[in-house]
């Protein structure tokens, strides 16, 4: 029987138990964050998927290694960043590529955008545009702004999370931003033109 | 503030992260500078659209797919468990394959571990009294008796072997003891010599060690035969007859077939090289009386043998004993129907005087139906 009320601490804790049923809670519960920082680390719905299932297997198999010191989604995510920054070197993705979400089999339902059909396309297009940007900044970086910007995950998981100093993070995260605000710098040109 | 500073810390500006005073120094500078403004016009654009990304439900079915392999590799067993589990089915035939090992490493063990504790000890035992008869043998100082039973039943074998022509029948038990012992020795060390010198025994005393029991024992063997090479006199070549090695032909003399271990004991050299246990070897057969008679001076023994032979009613026992008439101081062994023990001992007493007449099986009266009466002639001057 689960209890979806319970926290992730006494979740891993039944698991470590030898309660799997218990693992479905927390993946029900970090599944979407997991799967959308995946995601946008590898710019591909479905290598996003497949990485986002492996990324939990590989928590299940080591969640008795998990003493708790963290949060269990600073471990998960480190479990995924791991898990990504493999997927890209082995399928040799270049920073240049890019899915289109309209090539991907993306539910119908994770759009909520604009209703005027103008205005949305110009959303989605500023969207591919970050995306874009962000497939082609350092894996590292990328992930910084994700995880603070995009999950908004305080600087001390992010910290634990790329294994490096909170002082690190702050100034690897300016420079991160720096990097994306040069490659989003024709949007930005265009957008100070129309204004 | 400068406008480098300024930029520097705008990341953390915009997320509020300084303290009052580095913000309020930021509000002035920004107050000021339209590129420093538009700088962080950019960082929070860039914040806001990342932020913006539409947050992608995973596919259909993620949780269930993911829990269907969790639970399909729950029920898999790790590598741990796939080399152990399940005990039931696996537990057996390692644990039986331990426990067959263990008992045969141990049955080795015990079978070898004697051998190896034994085997030098008796080795440098023989090889030192080996080395001490060989020594012996050189000095010609015999009187030295070696003590080990292995030893003895080797000189034994020694001494036999010097016999010529000796027939296998008629070896002592000892003898043929001995010859069994040497005889599964294998080939011998190729660096032992067979010399009797001392040298060559201490050469071979350390390499024993590591050899096997037999091949110890066939060295020792060879040194030993080579001090009673050295250490025997020649084969006597007078006819030796005793109670062992005594063929008795029908109607003739007897004939002495080979030295005997008596014939050997009367040797002095002999006797002193021979150990204690072998001079006291049993005879074989044993007679039931000893009788000692000297001669009358006048007396002849064919003298004798011919008057009892020509005499009509002594019968078959004159014709036995003219069919062994004694050479002088030869023991004769002579089997008599009991009752004619009397009769002989007349015969005899007429002949000489009977200087000693002992019962030889331990004062016992025997049941048996004839006696073995062993006469020994003893000539009158060694009588006196």
């Amino acid at each position: 029987m689960l209890v979806e009320g319970i926290g992730d601490a006494e979740c891993v804790q039944r698991v470590q138990q030898g309660d799997t049923d218990c693992f479905e809670i927390l993946v029900r519960r970090h599944q979407k964050a997991t799967f959308n920082l995946l995601f946008r680390l590898l710019g591909d719905y479905d290598e996003a998927a497949e990485v986002a299932q492996e990324v939990f297997l590989s928590a299940y198999k080591a969640i008795h290694s998990f003493r708790g010191d963290a949060n269990f989604t600073t471990w998960l995510y480190r479990i995924a960043f791991n898990h990504a920054s493999t997927r890209r070197r082995s399928l040799s993705l270049s920073q240049q590529r890019y899915t289109p979400l309209e090539d991907t089999d993306i539910p119908n339902d994770s759009l909520n955008g604009p209703r005027d059909p103008a205005e949305a396309a110009e959303q989605k297009e500023i969207q591919e545009q970050v995306q874009h940007a962000l497939n082609r900044l350092d894996r590292a970086d990328a992930t910084l702004i994700l995880l603070r910007d995009l999950q908004d995950v305080p600087y001390e998981e992010v910290a634990a999370i790329l294994n490096i100093p909170v002082g690190t993070v702050k100034s690897r995260l300016h420079r991160a931003r720096q990097a994306l605000k040069a490659k989003l710098s024709p949007y930005f040109y265009a957008s100070r033109k129309a204004s | 503030m400068r406008c480098e500073e300024v930029q520097e810390r705008l990341s953390e500006y915009l997320e509020r992260l300084l303290d009052s005073g580095q913000s309020k120094s930021v509000d002035g500078h920004l107050a000021s500078c339209p590129r420093c403004t538009a700088e962080l016009a950019d960082l929070t654009e860039c914040r806001r659209l990342v932020a913006a990304l539409p947050a992608l439900e995973p596919p259909v079915g993620f949780t269930t797919r993911v829990m269907a392999h969790i639970r399909e590799s729950a029920e898999q067993p790790g590598w741990w468990q796939r080399l152990f589990l399940p005990l039931r089915a696996k537990l057996p035939l390692p644990a039986t394959a331990l426990l067959l090992v263990s008992v045969l490493s141990v049955y080795l063990l015990q079978k070898e571990n004697p051998q190896k504790k034994l085997i030098p000890p008796i080795a440098a035992q023989v090889e030192t009294e080996a080395l001490k008869q060989a020594g012996d043998a050189a000095q010609g100082l015999t009187a030295n008796v070696p003590s080990s039973p292995r030893l003895m039943l080797r000189e034994d074998s020694a001494i036999a072997e010097k016999m010529p022509g000796q027939p296998k029948a008629l070896q002592t038990p000892l003898e043929d003891r001995a010859k069994k012992e040497a005889a599964p020795a294998p080939k011998p060390a190729p660096n032992v010599k067979s010399s009797a010198g001392a040298q060559a025994a201490s050469k071979a005393a350390p390499e024993t060690r590591a050899l096997p029991q037999s091949a110890a024992e066939e060295r020792a063997n060879r040194v030993e035969s080579a001090a009673a090479e050295a250490e025997l006199p020649p084969t006597p070549s007078r006819p030796i007859s005793g109670a062992i090695g005594v063929s008795q032909p029908a109607g003739g003399r007897p004939v002495p077939a080979s030295p005997s271990m008596d014939a050997i004991m009367q040797d002095r050299s002999l006797r002193a090289a021979m150990p204690e246990r072998a001079r006291t070897a049993p005879a074989q057969p044993t007679a039931d009386i000893e009788i000692v008679i000297r001669r009358h001076p006048q007396s002849d023994s064919a003298d004798l043998m011919r008057k009892e032979s020509a005499a009509p009613n002594t019968g078959g026992l004159a014709a036995s004993r003219a069919a062994t008439a004694p050479a002088p101081s030869e023991p004769l062994l002579r089997t008599i129907p009991a009752d004619q023990y009397e009769q002989l001992k007349k015969e005899l007493a007429s002949q000489g005087t009977i200087l000693s007449e002992v019962r030889t099986a331990n004062g016992q009266p025997t049941t048996s139906p004839t006696l073995t009466v062993k006469i020994t002639f003893v000539p009158a001057e060694v009588a006196r």
